[in-house]
C-alpha cells in the first residue's frame, strides 16, 4: 500500500474532523436552540454536499480556487501562493463536503438532550456557555463522538472532489482513495486489493463504533 | 412515479427495429475536437452506423478494454498501449498508426513567462503548478515527463507538477487558471476554450507521439470507420486539428 497516501489520508481526516467539531458543534447547538425561520435554509445549505454529486462541488471549488475566483484571489493576496493543489485547499474542500456528515448526528444528539436539564442549569445561574459545556455536551457526548467518527471515515473515503481539485500530488494531495484509483487504472491489482481491503476494514470498524455509540432510545 | 419509471425502462429496453447497433469507440482525450469532427463528417456519408465515443486517458481506456469494456475500436495517443492489447490477444489484427501528435507547452495569456526558453521557462517563480497528464496512463503526460527529464529539471519541478487523470483534465487545470502552465497536445490548445485563453510553443527536440488505433471486435463498422479516418478525407480533418500524417 502507498504509505505516503496513508499518512496523508490520516492527516487530512484528522484535521478535517477537528474542523468539523469546531464548526459543527456550535452550528448544531444553534440549530437546535434557536428556532428561527432561517433554520431550514441553514440546514439545507449545510446538508447540500450530502446530496450533491461531488462533481458539482468539485467544479465550483476548482473555479473559485482559481485566479478568477474570489477565494483564490483572497488566498493569493494573504499567502502569496495558490490555493488549488495544496493541502490547505484539499482541507477546505474536505471540510465543506464532510460537515453535513458531522452536523446531522450532532443535531440529533443535542435534540435528544432533555431540555429541562438545560433550563435547570440556567435557573441555577449557569451561563449559556457553561450550560452548553457542562450539561448539554456531556449528555450529547456519544452522538458527538459518533458524528466525529463518521466525519473521519467520510474524509478517508472522499474521492470525487479530491480527484477534481487535488491534482494527484504525492504527499500533498494523493489520498488513499486516489492511490486506489491509480492502481486500478494501471491494472495493479495487488496494490488495489491492499488499499481497498484496508478502507473496507476501516469503514466496517467505523460503523460498528457508531452503532455502539448510538444512544439507547434511538437504537 | 412508478409508472413513469416503468415507461422509461421500457423505452430504454426496446431497441428500434432494423437499426444496426452503433459503433462504440474509445478515444484518447487529446482527440476530442478532431474525432468529434470526424464523427460528424462520417455521419454525412450514407450507409454508416452512428458512432458513440468514450473519451479518456489512453491507459485508462486500455485497462477498461482489457477488462471487457464493450469497445469496438480504440484510438490511442501512443503505440505502446495498443500493442499491449494486441499482446493480450484482445485485438483483431495489429495496431495502425493514424496520426502523429505534437506536445506543446502552454501558458495563459496573463503569464509573463518567456516560452522561447522551453522547459526552463517553468523555473519562473510565478509558476506554482504545472499541469500534465498522469504519466502512467496519459501518453502526453509521459512525454511531458520525459521532456522535463531531458531538460534536467526533474528535481526542480518535482513539487510543481500537478497530474490530471487524463490530459484533458490537465487542460482543465490550466484553463481555469489553477495551473500557471501545462504540457498539452497541440490538438487541444488550437481549439476553444484554450485557444483564446493562452499561448503555446512546441517543445524543441521532442519527438512527435505515434497515435495508433486497434480494432477490438469483429463489428464490421469498426473497420469501416477506421478506413474512413485513414482516408484522404479523414486525414484532412486530422491535419486541420493539429495532427501530422503518419510516416509512410
Amino acid at each position: 500500500m502507498d504509505l505516503e497516501a496513508l499518512r496523508l489520508s490520516a492527516l487530512l481526516a484528522s484535521v478535517t474532523t477537528l474542523a468539523c467539531l469546531a464548526l459543527g458543534l456550535p452550528l448544531a447547538w444553534w440549530l437546535v436552540e434557536r428556532r428561527t425561520r432561517w433554520r431550514a435554509v441553514i440546514e439545507a445549505l449545510v446538508g447540500l454536499p450530502m446530496v450533491l454529486p461531488p462533481t458539482v462541488l468539485g467544479f465550483y471549488l476548482l473555479v473559485s480556487f482559481g485566479p478568477r475566483g474570489a477565494l483564490g484571489r483572497v488566498w493569493m493576496t494573504l499567502f502569496d501562493r495558490p490555493l488549488a493543489f495544496s493541502f490547505s485547499g484539499l482541507w477546505l474542500a474536505s471540510v465543506i463536503t464532510t460537515l453535513p456528515f458531522a452536523v446531522q448526528p450532532f443535531v440529533a444528539a443535542f435534540a435528544a438532550v432533555d431540555r429541562r436539564l438545560i433550563e435547570a442549569a440556567w435557573c441555577l445561574g449557569a451561563s449559556r456557555w457553561r450550560a452548553f459545556w457542562q450539561v448539554a455536551l456531556p449528555l450529547a457526548a456519544p452522538g458527538v463522538m459518533g458524528g466525529a467518527v463518521l466525519a473521519f471515515a467520510h474524509t478517508l473515503g472522499e474521492f470525487g472532489v479530491v480527484l477534481m481539485v487535488g491534482g494527484n500530488i504525492a504527499g500533498r494531495t494523493r489520498t488513499l482513495s486516489i492511490a486506489l484509483f491509480d492502481a486500478v487504472e494501471q491494472l495493479d491489482d495487488a496494490a488495489a486489493n491492499q488499499t481497498a481491503l484496508f478502507l473496507l476494514c476501516v469503514a466496517f470498524a467505523v460503523l460498528v463504533t457508531t452503532a455502539r455509540l448510538r444512544p439507547r432510545e434511538v437504537r | 412515479m412508478l409508472g413513469v419509471l416503468l415507461l422509461a425502462g421500457m423505452a430504454l429496453g426496446v431497441a428500434p427495429p432494423d437499426h444496426p447497433p452503433p459503433l462504440n469507440v474509445a478515444a484518447a482525450s487529446s482527440l476530442k475536437p478532431a474525432l468529434d469532427a470526424l464523427v460528424t463528417a462520417y455521419a454525412s456519408h450514407s450507409d454508416t452506423v452512428p458512432v458513440m465515443v468514450t473519451y479518456g486517458a489512453t491507459g485508462a481506456l486500455t485497462s477498461q478494454a482489457q477488462n471487457g469494456a464493450p469497445f469496438d475500436l480504440l484510438f490511442a495517443a501512443d503505440l505502446d498501449f495498443p500493442r499491449r492489447l494486441e499482446k493480450a490477444g484482445k485485438t483483431q489484427g495489429a495496431p495502425t498508426v493514424y496520426a502523429l501528435g505534437v506536445l506543446v507547452l502552454w501558458v495563459p495569456n496573463e503569464s509573463k513567462v518567456d516560452l522561447t526558453k522551453g522547459v526552463r521557462a517553468l523555473l519562473d517563480p510565478s509558476v506554482h503548478a504545472v499541469a500534465i497528464g498522469k504519466p502512467s496512463t496519459s501518453p502526453y503526460g509521459q512525454a511531458a515527463k520525459e521532456a522535463i527529464k531531458a531538460a534536467g529539471l526533474d528535481d526542480a519541478l518535482k513539487d510543481r507538477l500537478v497530474l490530471g487523470a487524463s490530459v484533458s483534465q490537465a487542460a482543465r487545470f490550466a484553463q481555469s487558471g489553477n495551473a500557471q502552465a501545462a504540457f498539452l497536445p497541440l490538438s487541444l490548445v488550437r481549439h476553444e476554450p484554450l485557444a483564446s485563453k493562452g499561448r503555446f510553443e512546441p517543445l524543441a527536440g521532442a519527438a512527435a507521439l505515434s497515435h495508433a488505433a486497434v480494432i477490438l471486435t469483429k463489428a464490421p463498422a469498426a473497420k469501416a470507420f477506421l478506413d474512413f479516418v485513414l482516408s484522404a478525407e479523414g486525414r484532412a480533418v486530422l491535419a486541420s486539428h493539429g495532427f501530422q500524417p503518419p510516416a509512410e
